[in-house]
């Protein structure tokens, strides 16, 4: 019998692991109150006396507490009801989450005026209806403690008048004495803002603009310049490559456009027994990225030798294409060699991305797609993309002449933070005329003289360009929140424009966009549908570019130079998908949100592979060795995260932590990486320390328990086949034991009891593995949606985090090169729940539509539902995290003696508050919550059908983890409907399969089997010991 | 409640019926004696109403002016060019030009009274007009207004009060007592006599078995009184806080018959059937500043919170809103919706708010517990015919058309589920 073995710690460790599995969160016993209870618990005995004193002292505070009078709740209406709202009526904006150059289109639902949820808008051509964690988050950024409140001089609140007038004056004499005005920026895609830029430097013609980003793209964008005459980046298209080789290019997760590229991606993995193509992906690269742990192949080298395997790859090409070669780069991989005659092989069908940053090794890349004949086919330059932009080499200027500099505006950056030298810049910034536009405070808004509190994006009016031609806009959804104005209309004012800025926008549209298109015959058509629809695509005039490939050579050599210096152990610098590059590293939903790849929360550290046993943290995951990092003169403590993947010799830290200046001190954990930029990260110096730390890391939390029951080995939690197997099966692979999926239904599936009967409907809900490529989108929404508390640090340590909708990660195979399975795992709503039968209160038990609910006023918090669980997606409510109940923090924080032990994080101040979504409860203590399939999206679509008087057509509901997805790897409808989606899948595409259904828990949440692009599957026999306990 | 307070005061309510129904015809016949002009006041009510009330009133100024004595005033005042001034009044009414034309100095200075002009009415007849200054002249008086008044909430006072009941039956239960006593004792006395053994006797609450049966049934009426009144924790049925604003749903919805929704206007949309804004009453009560029961103060109140100048006719820019008292609370972890009731089970709001057009000052009529919710789930059908939303549910529309099933009600399709109303 053939078992694959599938495991999610640290190699050889299952044992310890699979013991953990039932007691992972409940593992301790009940903690009591210090103080209140100490008496009697240190004693542990609890007398009859004490008893009845307690009895009666409860009975007496109840009938206290009993026969006060009911509050009196206020009804306060509109005085003037605004027309588009009722009350109690969600309405839905488009807008654009723009972050630096990161776009994503979306569609902000607000009730009564307050936004509290951003999802994809289906009308963009490059979102695509998908969103990524960070756009998710971006809504709660609105109401965050740590807004810009008002417009400050010198560190004291002012006025904007104040403001205006001491900036206007002395921009004016700085200019008219030639002194140098320097607006430094992330990248701007947005063509109003440009213009506004331009007015501004028409005004101040001393004034120089200065994009920069933080994690930086300049050696892509200069490669471009150098090899095609043009600094920006191409049309990639990932839906039009059969071949994606990406070399550290972590395009799924974090690389230029994520959601696009992710969205193009899976169209092509869709197999279905029509479609039986998909592409094949192999990622070469040292940390394991997003996109790594999605390929089919994935090839672990050293970051230097990320490089070299470009020069062996050009070689390759070139000489199977008859070209010369360049010179050698003295590294060898047979798997190099292998990537190269597939490469050859899907000439013109193929794509090859990286993610260096090196000029040189990105002309290679433009070489090597250029001898595939890519561009053209999978690489256009029809719609170049604008959204990274920066200047590495003017932002290296500027730090080095910020002496120089009189005046200095940043906007949409934190350089005091993100810059190698940001400690430097910050220094100067003192001795300047430094004004800062941002939203929220950050290490730049506290070193500059003059902060100029901005609008969030939900607040302001604005549009974007992300790719040539296709303009998205922003309207505002809320009226500002606090005393801000939008940076574009800060720089107009001072530029001597006192045009609102969407009239300025207005004007900008009709006279420069209106003619770029043929949809709307009128600018005022054209800018109504388009605030309503989010986008529109514009003509566009491909650019006229001349390749030139001439100078492969010296590029080689420059690149092979580049990684000359290298030393035993190398250090990559990588990005979160999460957190990106540390301007949203304030947001909790983010800093809670499990990490793709290492599923840590709240921190970095150091990730290494799991070949070298001296770095491997304990079994349980609780202690994690520190190590001290020497790179250059730089050194720093961190943790040390053991990953499968990483190749030997390679230590990974990420980006995005360290903050010094947040709303909350909670926010500021792990160290600032930025710093390294400017050393020698090949060669580094790593000393382990005696100190251990805890990281909050769900990997291991919430285990599904691997051992079989009833006859089987191991139980079926993820099923995976190949491509070539599903070609001639369909159903391969999908086994449970050593039957068909298909015929133990039919032959297996028995039992005496009744069941449930579904009258009208009977949701359900399809995953398809292939397509979910774990990015946590989903996570963000069903937590925004709601109303998941976030629990802190510390509590997430203690296995309490509250996530509804978890992502589940499992290495098979190779110890040291594992293929990585992605499982979105909530509440499967078992139509034979283990949770419903063992509850005392009958608090969870069965709809008439299949859902499995759970009523929080009856729950009593026994947990035995949680325990019961086999899928573990029960969460209890160890704090009442939301101020939800009468007891306020002050209790918890007088009461309790170490004060981190409660979270100060959530959504409980009255600011923050403003984010939950009134149509779902609050939970309070003491309680369990788990995923409720979005129940109130199934009432409101069901109640919209019935004032309509139709039936519930199919799709009509959306989840909100549906929503959000990328790839649209989540389907969710009515089974009973047979006409839909969900129905014809589980009927008739043989892929699907419910996670661990030989324990005849007739889930409806069901999963499709992965199928990769690849030989055979990793097979692993697993161990005799471990089967029967 | 009505019947029983007839039956008891059966004389006074005849003296009073007598005694209105006298002043109404003295009044009436009065008016005919008074009325000079031909025109019929019955008639005229109709046409005063829906062409001029908006503008005008009989005793107050409005946009135009009082009108009561408009046709002494013209007569006396508007006599021009030999003509009588009842006949200019006629032509002014309907085309308030004419006499302006003709150089009616009375009407030149009635031009002026309102920047805003009068409406004409070419189409009213020389008739009709008449009905309708009679009626200015002599407004009947509403013979069916109510002239005795009975209290809702009055309750029949009873021959006994309940106390004196308890004090007779208290004084029965005594007696029973001592007379056992007394006739055990007698007993007794008969048996010391006649020589036999006579019983000790132990007083019933010194018997044990009495003692645990007595236990027993206090503890389990203490039980059902702590459950009962712990179950009814936070209900305010019968709640009846005092407004900002004296807002009399019996005038609103009652008298004048206006629709709930033309002010709720969300209640079949939304979750909430909103509180209206206070320019959803600045709507009517631009115009009608003055109330039956409270005159101009509780209006004044309108327009204080909108910032409204009745005087000038304009808004200020300081409004505020309204703090209404909420009445109907649910439970945070309650969901429930108006619109699913309304529009789609088509349920009157009174099913739940009571009559509310009797309501002078608005009280929780429902208990809103959940038992009560589920009560009315289980018993009432759904309309599955007026709905295709419901052809979903074929195996009951199936055994509704075989006679198995009499109806399908809101519990059969999933309605006293948990998370159909918590979540």
């Amino acid at each position: 019998m053939k078992e694959t073995k599938y495991w999610k710690g640290l190699p050889g460790t299952e044992d310890l692991i699979s013991n953990q599995a039932d007691s992972s969160e409940f593992g301790e016993s009940t903690p009591q109150l210090d103080g209140i209870t100490e008496s009697i618990s240190t004693t542990a005995q609890t007398g009859r006396r004490d008893f009845l004193k307690m009895l009666g002292f409860s009975v007496t505070a109840a009938t206290v507490a009993a026969s006060c009078k009911m509050p009196v709740k206020k009804s306060i209406p509109y005085i003037f009801k605004p027309e588009e709202i009722t009350p109690g009526m969600a309405n839905y904006y488009s807008s654009a989450y723009v972050n630096g150059g990161d776009f994503v289109s979306v569609l902000v639902k607000t009730r009564e005026g307050r936004p509290i949820l951003a999802e994809g808008n289906n009308l963009s051509t490059i979102s695509q209806g998908g969103m990524h964690a960070q756009a998710v988050a971006s809504v709660l950024n609105l109401y965050s403690l740590g807004r810009t409140q008002k417009p400050m001089i010198d560190g004291k609140a002012s006025t904007w008048k104040d403001v205006d007038t001491k900036v206007t004056s002395e921009l004016s004499s700085i200019s008219a004495s030639g002194g140098k005005i320097v607006l430094l920026t992330g990248t701007i895609i947005s063509p109003t803002t440009k213009k506004a830029i331009a007015d501004f430097k028409a005004k101040y013609p001393t004034a120089e603009h200065i994009q920069y980003d933080a994690i930086s793209y300049s050696g892509l964008l200069d490669a471009n310049q150098k090899t095609f005459g043009l600094r920006a980046i191409p049309n990639y298209r990932f839906d039009a490559a059969n071949l994606i080789v990406s070399i550290g290019a972590d395009f799924l997760g974090t690389w230029i456009s994520p959601v696009e590229y992710a969205a193009d991606y899976a169209k092509n993995r869709k197999v279905s027994p029509e479609v039986t193509t998909m592409n094949r992906h192999i990622q070469i690269e040292s940390m394991v990225s997003l996109s790594g742990s999605n390929a089919d192949k994935r090839v672990p080298v050293k970051p230097s030798d990320e490089v070299n395997s470009v020069i062996n790859l050009y070689n390759a090409i070139a000489s199977k294409a008859g070209l010369a070669s360049v010179s050698a780069s003295g590294y060898s991989n047979k798997d190099i060699d292998a990537v190269a005659d597939e490469l050859w092989n899907a000439k013109g069908k193929s794509l090859v991305v990286c993610g260096s940053n090196n000029t040189d090794v990105q002309c290679l890349v433009n070489g090597i797609n250029s001898m595939l004949g890519n561009y053209g086919a999978t690489i256009l330059w029809d719609r170049p993309s604008y959204q990274k932009q920066g200047d590495d080499t003017a932002v290296a200027n500027l730090v080095n002449s910020i002496s120089s500099v009189k005046a200095i505006i940043m906007a949409e950056c934190n350089p005091v933070y993100t810059l190698a030298d940001g400690a430097k810049f910050g220094d100067a910034l003192s001795k300047t005329l430094s004004i800062y536009l941002g939203e929220r405070r950050n290490e730049t808004s506290e070193k500059s003289k003059i902060v100029a509190a901005t609008n969030h994006y939900l607040e302001s009016w604005g549009d974007a360009e992300p790719k040539a031609g296709v303009i998205a806009t922003q309207q505002p959804t809320i009226s500002p929140l606090f005393d801000t104005r939008q940076y574009q209309e800060s720089l107009l004012v001072w530029a001597g424009n006192t045009t609102p800025y969407v009239d300025y926008m207005q004007a900008n549209w009709a006279t420069n966009i209106m003619p770029t298109q043929s949809k709307y015959s009128t600018s005022l058509l054209l800018w109504d549908n388009t605030i309503h629809d989010g986008e529109i695509v514009c003509n566009n005039t491909a650019p006229t570019l001349t390749p030139n490939f001439a100078d492969m050579a010296t590029s080689a050599t420059n690149a092979k130079n580049s990684v000359a210096k290298r030393g035993a152990i190398e250090l990559k610098l990588y990005e979160k998908v999460g957190i990106g590059t540390g301007l949203n590293t304030d947001n909790p939903w983010l800093l809670e949100l499990p990490d793709p790849i290492t599923k840590c929360t709240w921190e970095n550290y150091l990730v290494t592979g799991a070949s070298d046993e001296k770095y491997f943290h304990n079994p349980d995951h609780k202690e994690f060795k520190i190590a001290n990092v020497t790179v250059g003169g730089v050194s720093f403590k961190l943790p040390i995260y053991c990953l499968p993947g990483v190749p030997a010799g390679v230590f990974a830290v990420s980006h995005g932590f360290g903050r010094t200046v947040t709303a909350n001190a909670e926010f500021q954990h792990g160290v600032n990486v930025y710093n390294l930029l400017k050393e020698n990260t090949l060669d580094v110096k790593i000393e382990l320390t005696s100190e251990v730390a805890p990281l909050g890391c769900t990997q291991i939390h919430h285990l599904l328990t691997h051992k079989g029951l009833g006859g089987y080995k191991t139980r079926h939690i993820i099923k995976e086949t190949t491509l070539d197997e599903y070609k001639k099966d369909n159903a391969s692979e999908n086994v449970i034991g050593e039957h068909k999926r298909k015929d133990w239904i039919k032959d297996e599936l028995v039992t005496l009891y009744p069941g449930h009967t579904y009258p009208g409907h009977h949701w359900k809900m399809v995953i398809d593995l292939n397509s979910c490529i774990g990015c946590a989108a989903c996570v963000v929404a069903c937590t925004a949606e709601n109303n998941v508390s976030v629990v802190g640090r510390d509590q997430v340590i203690k296995a309490r985090e509250m996530h509804w909708l978890r992502i589940d990660k499992y290495y098979t195979g190779d110890d040291n090169n594992p293929q990585v399975t992605f499982q979105p795992m909530m509440c499967q709503h078992c139509d034979n729940a283990p949770c419903e039968n063992v509850c005392p209160v009958a608090a969870t038990n069965h709809s008439t539509e299949g859902i499995n609910q759970m009523a929080y006023n009856r729950c009593i918090g026994t947990r035995y539902c949680a325990n019961n669980c086999p899928y573990k997606v029960r969460r209890f409510n160890w704090y009442d995290y939301a101020d939800a109940d009468s007891f306020d923090k002050k209790y918890y924080t007088e009461n309790i003696e170490n004060i981190a032990e409660f979270p100060q994080v959530g959504m409980n101040e009255p600011l923050t508050r403003m984010i939950l979504n009134p149509d779902v409860t609050v939970r309070s203590r003491g309680v369990i919550e788990k995923c409720s399939m979005c129940a109130q999206r199934l009432q409101a679509g069901k109640l919209e059908a019935k004032k309509a008087g139709e039936p519930l057509k199919d799709g009509a509901i959306r989840t909100a983890c549906q929503n959000a997805c990328p790839t649209n790897a989540i389907q969710f409808g009515d089974y009973n409907n047979k006409e839909s989606l969900v129905s014809n899948l589980i009927d008739k595409d043989e892929r699907v399969f419910g996670v661990i259904e030989e324990i005849h828990t007739l889930p409806n949440v069901m999963y499709m089997t992965k199928v990769r692009n690849k030989a055979k599957i990793d097979e692993f026999s697993f161990p005799e010991n471990l089967l029967f306990s | 409640m009505t019947k029983l307070i007839r039956s008891q005061f059966p004389l006074g309510l005849q003296a009073t019926k007598t005694l209105s129904v006298a002043i109404f015809i003295a009044i009436f016949t009065f008016s005919f004696i008074t009325t000079n002009a031909q025109g019929d006041p019955k008639a005229g009510k109709g046409l005063y109403k829906s062409n001029c009330a908006s503008c005008h009133k009989l005793n107050e100024k409005m946009t135009g002016p009082a009108l009561t004595g408009v046709v002494e005033r013209w007569e006396s005042g508007a006599k021009h060019n030999g003509i009588d001034g009842k006949v200019w009044l006629n032509r002014w009414i309907k085309n308030w030009q004419d006499p302006v034309g003709a150089g009616n100095p009375y009407a030149m200075k009635m031009k002026d009274y309102d920047p805003s002009a009068m409406n004409q009415f070419p189409t009213l007849t020389d008739a009709q007009i008449d009905d309708i200054l009679a009626y200015i002249q002599n407004p009947p008086v509403d013979a069916s207004a109510p002239v005795v008044k009975t209290d809702d909430k009055k309750t029949e006072e009873p021959m006994f009060p309940t106390w004196f009941l308890f004090v007779i039956l208290g004084v029965l239960v005594a007696i029973i007592v001592a007379l056992s006593a007394v006739s055990r004792n007698l007993q007794n006395m008969v048996s010391e006599k006649m020589g036999e053994a006579v019983e000790t006797h132990v007083p019933f609450y010194n018997n044990s078995k009495w003692r645990i049966v007595g236990g027993l049934v206090a503890t389990v009426i203490l039980f059902l009184v702590l459950v009962n009144n712990a179950t009814a924790l936070g209900r305010q049925q019968g709640y009846q806080p005092e407004q900002p604003i004296k807002f009399s749903h019996k005038l609103h919805a009652g008298t004048h018959k206006i629709e709930c929704q033309y002010c709720h206007t969300s209640a079949d949309k939304s979750k909430h059937s909103n509180i209206p804004s206070i320019s959803t009453c600045m709507n009517c009560h631009k115009v009608i500043n003055k109330g039956p029961k409270y005159g101009t103060s509780e209006i004044a109140k309108i327009y204080k919170y909108a910032d409204y100048n009745p005087d000038t006719k304009t808004y200020g820019n300081n409004p505020k809103p309204t703090e209404w008292i909420r009445i109907h609370n649910l439970p945070d972890h309650v969901y429930f919706n108006h619109s699913q009731h309304v529009k789609v089970g088509g349920l009157k709001c009174q099913s739940c708010h009571g009559s509310i057009e009797e309501m002078e000052e608005v009280y929780q009529y429902a208990p809103l517990s959940m038992g009560w919710c589920i009560n009315c789930h289980r018993n009432t059908e759904v309309n599955f015919d007026g709905n295709k939303y419901y052809s979903i549910y074929q195996k009951y529309s199936k055994a509704k058309a075989e006679g198995k099933m009499k109806g399908v009600t809101v519990e059969n399709i999933g309605g006293t589920e948990c998370q159909k109303c918590h979540y």
